[in-house]
């Protein structure tokens, strides 16, 4: 096992490499000058052409190549253009709001899709099936920038059960601890006895994490019925059944075990999606994430942004991935790496 | 006597209840709903709104604008005097001013704030780029001498800025954010970071930075002035603009960035919300390319003039939120010849000169609109297609189309279009506009150089005192309006959502934002 987590580790270094450099050279695809964009309305071909040798982009392509991948190599990834801090420092303050919201979201898409899915699979061809897999079809057709406005409108103002958006109230001033809100929200809990952060940001989670659970919940569901049918039909499913153990066990202990291994890829990816930035949940609910802050800097032709932020979103892809491989032999003692 | 003594305890309850509901209360925060975060908080550094709004609170300039107003009053200068030869400006500086660290404004402070952005030897000056001082041409660049020549302190409280060449259009700059005076100690202290650990002398001071969530200041009271009302103010991030106006009517924000018409309408619907209505100094037109494509032809620009119903834009697109203006500078400035004859909707006019022309019909060209809501544009793509449907029959036959706002602006400085959607959020000097405009760099975006124009409004920058400016300006104006670069649209009319627990805001014509007048109803 461990010879094999090593072996994917030292394919990741490519997988990066192979990765910057597709953004690196993408980037001059798309028109509009980022020194001229940042020095806004009032910039001067003078200034726009002494800041574009300040940043390099009047070199040559493979110059500016060659440049980025050495600094890559000692792990820097430059500074941002738009703001002018590092990089790393940005996408490190980003971060932790994204890996919040998507924790909890996969929470949710794996427990209600899973769930969904071993009903419907169960229950095949009865009215429960039909809700399950015609709610599952909905979920994965539904725009989510659509969905998210709809969940504000419904649950924030008319109904005033929940915030619009933020990570935590607006007027609550206490500073955070970790940048993981739930988590300084129990450290205060622990150390001052006063639940209200962590109130404050579970409820501002609530939102945010349904509208980003909607699409992966659905295909959990979907892939979850498909396994478990799959599961279901075969000899040794129905010879227990036939040795007259419940149905509860033939379907938890027996079935839905060996049906988990899709399952385990689907939330895997999927989890690995959210992190990737959730660009759409992240701007309707105002969730300072990695997501909004990509998007920007996509639209700010902030390269060096751009290109970092998918360098460790990648890194952060492939990690998880493997902690999928790595899941499959815990779950499953019959597969050895 | 009774019922007149009852009446009089009515008037007089009454009267003391308009009062008190009149008087600003203090305490409180404020949150001000924006669609992006600051980008820096340095006031030399940035050239952007979403940063500014935060710096103008945060700093002070020499001058400032009345409130509502863009007439120049002191600031941290407490008064000021240019030399005959107009190349000298001896700023008086104001005693007893605190920064926020508490370190005293002085000389010292104001070169020391200046030098910064103005000499390349200066040690921080590499935390720049300075864009305004930089886009102003003050510095000096490997082309040419830059307006400023140095700053100098003459004792504690006094500060000359000298200038290489005369330019009246100067002073209004010393009311911009850009030219704030920060607190040296603090610069030395953080350096390059300073610009997330902001000090200056302004009403609020700054408290905690939460990247792409919230900015939070906190009121100054040393502040040499009247103090701000509300203990703090909250400047938050709402990217998307319906999720921005629903945190409105929620109460989760308590000001907004102003929306367009269709949010406008959301607006209107909650009863808890209102709009503070104001004059920007802003203008949107349609450049067309005098350097290439048909409208090299000035007979064909002045037929779009005359066939374009104006009116109509107005009244479908715009609504309450603009008004007509001629000239592509606001009416409500000096310096705007308010006599001058505008090209009025007669579309027969505009077929004569398409027949004097010669050209041959239909005239094809490309129309580039604007992608998305700008202050002086509420709904590009509709304007458009009242433009192309209305010059249709005159025998112009216009495509329309539209980009990403990046590649929009790449395409609009390099004339890549024969009609370009436009604008400009300017100041209060006619320079901002027309040398600004119509001249030499990327916002000529008409390709337009007219050397008559050009030398006019030079020449108005060296010339003292607005009557002897305007008279040029008069003259330059006419030329444009007769060249006819640009067809103009309309000027935006600012209407700010807001709480209606929110009084005492101020629509400053320049955007400036200061939230130290502002007060909330509990």
């Amino acid at each position: 096992m461990l010879r094999y987590i090593a072996k994917r580790f030292f394919l990741v270094v490519p997988t990066i490499l192979g990765v910057i450099t597709l953004v690196f050279f993408l980037r001059f695809l798309s028109p509009g000058d980022p020194a001229r964009l940042f020095l806004g309305e009032r910039a001067t071909p003078d200034a726009v052409r002494v800041l574009r040798q300040e940043w390099g982009l009047d070199q040559s392509k493979t110059k500016q190549y060659l440049t980025y991948m050495g600094k890559v190599l000692r792990l820097d990834l430059g500074r941002s253009y738009n703001t002018g801090d590092p990089v790393a420092k940005e996408i490190l303050a980003r971060f932790p709001a994204t890996v919040e919201l998507s924790i909890v979201a996969t929470v949710i898409a794996s427990v209600l899709g899973v769930l969904a899915g071993v009903v419907a699979a169960t229950r095949r061809n009865t009215i429960a099936d039909f809700v399950a897999m015609v709610g599952s079809l909905i979920g994965v057709s539904m725009p989510i920038f659509w969905l998210g406005l709809v969940l504000i409108i419904v649950f924030a103002v008319n109904l005033n059960l929940f915030p619009t958006g933020g990570r935590l109230d607006g007027r609550m001033l206490t500073d955070p601890i970790t940048s993981f809100y739930t988590l300084d929200g129990l450290i205060y809990l622990i150390k001052d006895h006063d639940p209200t952060y962590l109130y404050s940001a579970l409820y501002h989670l609530v939102l945010p994490s349904l509208a980003l659970a909607t699409v992966p919940l659905a295909v959990i569901a979907r892939v979850t019925r498909s396994s478990m049918l799959e599961i279901m039909g075969q000899d040794y499913i129905r010879t227990a059944r036939a040795k007259g153990l419940p149905e509860r066990s033939v379907i938890w202990s027996h079935a839905f075990r060996n049906a988990l291994l899709p399952v385990i890829t689907i939330i895997g990816l999927e989890f690995g999606y959210n992190l990737a930035g959730a660009v759409l949940t992240e701007t309707i609910f105002a969730w300072p994430g990695i997501g909004q802050w990509l998007y920007s800097a996509v639209l700010g032709r902030d390269y060096l942004a751009v290109q970092g932020g998918v360098a460790f979103v990648s890194v952060a892809f492939i990690l998880i991935n493997l902690l999928v491989d790595v899941m499959y032999a815990y779950v499953n003692p019959r597969i050895r790496y | 006597m009774k019922n007149k003594f009852m009446a009089a305890l009515c008037v007089t309850f009454a009267c003391v209840m308009a009062v008190s509901a009149a008087d600003p209360k203090a305490g409180g925060i404020l949150i001000y709903g924006k669609p992006k975060d600051a980008r820096a908080l340095d006031p030399g550094a940035v050239d952007e709104g979403n940063s500014s709004m935060i710096i103008t609170n945060l700093y002070e300039p020499l001058l400032c604008c009345k409130p509502g107003t863009s007439d120049l009053i002191p600031c941290l200068a407490k008064s000021y005097t240019i030399s005959k030869n107009s190349l000298e400006i001896t700023f008086h500086l104001r005693q007893g001013v605190k920064f926020h660290d508490g370190t005293t404004m002085d000389a010292d402070a104001v070169v020391f704030s200046l030098k910064r952005q103005n000499d390349k030897a200066n040690p921080f000056n590499k935390y720049g780029p300075w864009k305004y001082w930089s886009g102003k041409g003050w510095s000096d660049t490997e082309k040419e001498q830059g307006l400023v020549k140095d700053i100098v302190k003459v004792d504690n409280a006094t500060v000359k800025v000298l200038l290489n060449r005369v330019d009246n259009s100067i002073m209004y700059n010393f009311a911009l954010y850009f030219t704030s005076v920060v607190s040296p100690t603090a610069v030395q202290k953080y350096g390059a970071d300073f610009k997330n650990h902001p000090c200056g002398t302004g009403p609020f001071m700054f408290s905690k930075w939460v990247k792409d969530d919230q900015v939070v200041l906190k009121r100054f009271d040393d502040y040499w002035g009247e103090k701000a009302h509300l203990d703090g103010v909250i400047f938050k991030v709402f990217p998307d603009e319906q999720a921005r106006i629903l945190a409105l009517a929620k109460g989760e924000a308590d000001v907004i960035d102003p929306t367009g018409p269709e949010g406008m309408k959301t607006i209107e619907a909650y009863p808890n919300l209102k709009f503070q209505q104001g004059d920007r100094l802003n203008v949107g037109y349609l450049s067309l390319n005098c350097a290439k494509g048909p409208f090299t032809d000035i007979r064909l620009r002045q037929a779009v003039c005359y066939g374009v119903n104006r009116k109509e834009i107005l009244d479908n697109v715009f609504g309450k939120t603009g008004v007509h203006e001629k000239l592509p500078m606001p009416s409500t400035l000096w310096g705007y010849d308010k006599s001058i004859p505008d090209y009025d909707y007669n579309p027969e006019k505009a077929k004569a000169l398409i027949k004097a022309s010669g050209a041959k019909l239909p005239i094809k060209a490309n129309m580039i609109y604007l992608p998305a809501w700008r202050p002086y544009n509420p709904n590009g793509k509709r304007i458009a297609e009242i433009m192309q449907a209305q010059l249709k029959p005159l025998g112009f036959d216009i495509t329309i189309q539209t980009y990403e706002m990046g590649t929009y602006w790449d395409k609009i400085d390099t004339g890549d279009f024969e009609m370009g959607q436009t604008g400009w959020n300017g100041q209060g000097d006619p320079d901002d506009w027309f040398f600004n405009l119509f001249t030499e760099g990327y916002n000529n975006s008409p390709q337009w150089r007219n050397k008559e124009f050009i030398d006019l409004v030079t020449q108005a920058k060296q010339v003292q005192g607005i009557p002897a400016r305007s008279k040029l300006y008069y003259k330059a104006e006419k030329i444009l309006m007769a060249e006819a670069p640009i067809l103009m649209i309309a000027r935006g009319i600012e209407f700010r959502p807001m709480n209606k627990k929110v009084n005492g805001y101020v629509i400053y014509p320049d955007g400036h934002l200061n939230l130290a007048l502002v007060w909330m109803n509990k």
